[in-house]
C-alpha cells in the first residue's frame, strides 16, 4: 500500500480545520474569511450538513431528559470512585485529602472552582497514600503531585521545609514553572525525596495562565520562615497549600 | 452548572463530545461511558474561560477523561481487527480518513499523555504545530519533537497494517 498516514486530508487547501466546521455546526463564531468560504465550498457545506444531521439522529436515540437520567445514576452510585479504581486496586490504605486553600491577594479574587491538589506519598515496602492536610511523612518519603484545572496553564509546586528552606518540587529544582494541560488528573511524572529537614513541611501549588518565575515566590517563602502559615502573592496565579509533618 | 445548563449545553454539543469520544476510545461502550464522565467533570466546572470556544473546552475535558480510559484499557489485551475494521466503516469522509483514524487511536495507547494532547489537536483537530503550541502552553520546540515521537509510532503502525488486514 503506498499510502503514507500523515498524506494531507483530501479537504481542500483553503478549507478550514475540521475542528472549526464542527464549531460551526453548534452555531459558534467564525472569522467572516472561514463564513465565507465555507459558504462557497461544496465540500465544506457537505460536511456540515452531516454534522447537523449526526445531531439530530444522536438527540433522537438519546434525548437530553434519558441523558440527564443516566449522569443521576452514575453520580448517585459512584461518585468519583471509577476513577479511583486502579489507584484502589493498588494501595490498601488510602486516605483521600486535600486541603484546598487559596493563598493569594485577596484583591484578585480569584476562583477556585474545579481546581484539586493531591499529593501522594510512596515508602520503600508500603502502598501510595494519598496525604491528608497534617499528614505524617518522614525522611526518605517519595511524594508525587497531581494538579487539576478546568483550564490549560501553567503550574509550580514549592516546598517550604522546617528549617526554612524554600525549593521547587514541581518541575524540580526549575526556574520556571511547566505547562499543564486542562483537566490534568494523573499524576505528574517523577517524584521528590524528602530530605531529614524536620516539623511543618509546606507545599505549595501555584498554578497560573502564564509561565511563572520561581525566584521571587521562593525568596517570599524564605522570608516567612517561622511563621505559622505562609502566603504567597502572585499576578493572577491561584495558590493551593497543604501542610504536612515531618518526624523522623 | 444546574441540570437546565447541562442540558442545553448537551442538546448543542453531546453528539460532537461523544464522537470526538468515539473517535479516541473506539468502543462505544468506552465513547458512552467517557461522554458521560465528561458531562459530570462539567457540572463541578464553572465554563471555560470568557471568550473561549464551549466546544474546545468540552473537547479538552472529553480527551483527558478519553485518557484515563485508555489508561485503564492499556492494561487490557489490544483490540481485535474486526472492531478495527469496524471503525473504519463507521468513518466519515474519506477512506484514509478512517485509516488515520483507527491507527491515531492505536498510537494513542502506546504515548504519553502530553504527546497524545498534542497529537489530537494535530491530527484530529487539524490544527498547525503554532497553534498547537498556543493552546497548550508548551513550547513550538516541544510540539515538534512530539509530533515526530507520534508520526514515528503511526508509520510503524502503519507499516504493520497490510500483514493485520490479510489475517482477517
Amino acid at each position: 500500500m503506498s499510502h503514507d498516514p500523515l498524506s494531507p486530508s483530501p479537504r481542500g487547501p483553503h478549507c478550514p480545520p475540521a475542528t472549526v466546521l464542527e464549531a460551526l455546526s453548534v452555531g459558534e463564531a467564525a472569522p467572516e474569511a472561514v463564513r465565507a468560504h465555507v459558504e462557497g465550498c461544496t465540500d465544506c457545506r457537505g460536511q456540515l450538513a452531516a454534522l447537523t444531521s449526526g445531531r439530530e439522529a444522536f438527540l433522537r436515540a438519546k434525548p437530553p431528559e434519558l441523558f440527564l437520567r443516566q449522569l443521576e445514576r452514575r453520580a448517585a452510585a459512584a461518585p468519583r470512585k471509577r476513577w479511583l479504581r486502579p489507584l484502589l486496586a493498588a494501595c490498601v490504605p488510602l486516605v483521600l485529602l486535600l486541603l484546598i486553600v487559596p493563598r493569594l491577594g485577596e484583591e484578585n479574587g480569584v476562583r477556585l472552582k474545579g481546581d484539586a491538589f493531591r499529593v501522594v506519598v510512596s515508602r520503600a515496602g508500603g502502598a501510595p497514600e494519598l496525604l491528608a492536610p497534617d499528614a505524617q511523612v518522614h525522611p526518605g518519603d517519595a511524594l508525587r503531585f497531581a494538579y487539576e484545572a478546568p483550564e490549560a496553564g501553567h503550574l509550580l509546586v514549592l516546598e517550604l521545609d522546617g528549617r526554612g528552606a524554600a525549593s521547587v518540587f514541581h518541575p524540580y529544582g526549575s526556574a520556571t514553572s511547566a505547562p499543564l494541560a486542562a483537566g490534568q488528573r494523573e499524576f505528574l511524572p517523577g517524584s521528590v525525596v524528602l530530605d531529614d529537614a524536620p516539623g511543618p513541611e509546606w507545599l505549595l501549588a501555584v498554578f497560573s495562565p502564564r509561565p511563572v518565575e520561581a525566584a521571587p515566590l521562593l525568596e517570599a517563602l524564605r522570608a516567612q520562615a517561622g511563621r505559622a502559615e505562609p502566603s504567597l502573592s502572585c499576578e493572577g496565579c491561584r495558590v493551593m497549600m497543604l501542610r504536612l509533618q515531618k518526624r523522623p | 452548572m444546574d441540570d437546565v445548563q447541562l442540558a442545553r449545553l448537551y442538546e448543542q454539543y453531546g453528539y460532537l463530545v461523544h464522537r470526538r469520544c468515539l473517535q479516541l476510545v473506539r468502543r462505544p461502550e468506552d465513547a458512552e461511558d467517557a461522554l458521560q464522565e465528561t458531562f459530570l467533570r462539567v457540572k463541578r466546572y464553572d465554563g471555560p474561560r470568557e471568550g473561549g470556544s464551549l466546544l474546545a473546552w468540552l473537547y479538552t475535558i472529553a480527551q483527558r477523561c478519553c485518557f484515563d480510559l485508555l489508561e485503564r484499557r492499556g492494561r487490557e489485551p489490544t483490540l481485535e481487527e474486526g472492531q478495527l475494521a469496524a471503525l473504519e466503516e463507521r468513518g466519515q469522509g474519506s477512506p484514509e480518513d478512517g485509516d488515520r483514524r483507527a491507527l491515531l487511536g492505536l498510537a494513542l495507547r502506546q504515548l504519553d499523555g502530553k504527546t497524545r494532547t498534542i497529537g489530537v489537536l494535530h491530527f484530529l483537530d487539524g490544527y498547525t504545530q503554532e497553534e498547537v503550541a498556543a493552546q497548550t502552553g508548551y513550547s513550538r520546540r516541544t510540539i515538534g519533537k512530539k509530533l515526530q515521537q507520534f508520526e514515528q509510532r503511526l508509520r510503524q503502525l502503519w507499516q504493520a497494517r497490510p500483514r493485520l488486514k490479510e489475517r482477517r
